[in-house]
């Protein structure tokens, strides 16, 4: 599973990008079981369940949402569900090459 | 007309007058000394314009009436709308522009407005809200093994944030 995020990381690897998860799930535990299996290699926030603060704060109402955030804080892009891995790739070189590190 | 022909009514002869006979004033026939009156020669009395009926005041009560009710309706209808039409407009500028955010972080200098491929209206400003073009807002949590961090420790790189859940 995951792997669009995967060969995301990996294209991107010493290029000023991270990729932040916020993962909802109720089973704290289970999960970490889930981030060994998966090579799940990107960091997460604990949401703590569906209605935790990080995605009530965010407005999310539905999984998966993405937000692509520029080098300067501001959020570029807002998508409810993915919009699959091309656009993804076309929206983070985009970023990228603005701040002349593509 | 500066002479006017009448009728005597008793012998027939014609009266030529130098004047103006005003209607019910009277004139004297020279040939039979009758008195008439220019406009009843001839003819039965008339009843005079002043006996026939008029309202009070000479205007219909429904004249009055109907233009007062309706006039009414337009203020009362007019005010109505006119504090409905404050609300909405109270309302509007009620609407709170960004949320809280869950950490504090630091106030950017502006970013460039729009990004490649947009998704949506860009209802952004520099202020800090959830829109595209807006200051994202700071999270400041835990990670899965409980270590804290923030999303503002990635400042400086472009940050793809995935909410996701494994179901």
């Amino acid at each position: 599973m995951y792997p669009h995020e995967r060969s995301l990381v990996q294209r991107l690897e010493g290029k000023p990008f991270a990729l932040i998860g916020v993962n909802s799930d109720d089973d704290r535990e289970a999960l970490k079981q889930v981030l060994q299996e998966e090579r799940i290699t990107w960091r997460s926030f604990w949401n703590g369940g569906l209605g935790g603060p990080i995605s009530r704060a965010w407005r999310v109402q539905g999984w998966p949402s993405i937000f692509i955030i520029d080098a300067k804080g501001v959020i570029r892009q807002k998508y409810e569900g993915s919009p699959g891995e091309q656009q993804l790739n076309r929206a983070v070189d985009a970023l990228l090459k603005e701040m002349g590190a593509n | 007309m500066s002479a006017i022909r009448l009728t005597c009514p008793e012998c027939d002869a014609t009266v030529r007058l130098s004047r103006d006979v005003s209607p019910g004033k009277k004139v004297r026939c020279p040939k039979c000394d009758a008195v008439f009156s220019p406009d009843n020669s001839g003819d039965l009395p008339r009843r005079s314009k002043s006996r026939e009926k008029q309202p009070v005041g000479g205007v219909h009560p429904a004249l009055i009436v109907v233009p007062a009710v309706a006039a009414a309706l337009l203020v009362y209808g007019g005010t109505v709308a006119a504090v409905i039409i404050k609300e909405k407009r109270a309302n509007k500028d009620d609407q709170v522009a960004a949320s809280a955010p869950v950490g504090s972080g630091p106030v950017l200098a502006k970013g460039p407005n729009m990004g490649p491929g947009a998704s949506g209206a860009a209802k952004g400003n520099s202020t800090i809200g959830l829109n595209v073009g807006n200051i994202a807002p700071d999270i400041d949590g835990e990670d899965i093994d409980g270590q804290r961090f923030k999303l503002s420790d990635y400042r400086g790189k472009v940050v793809v944030i995935d909410f996701w859940g494994n179901w």
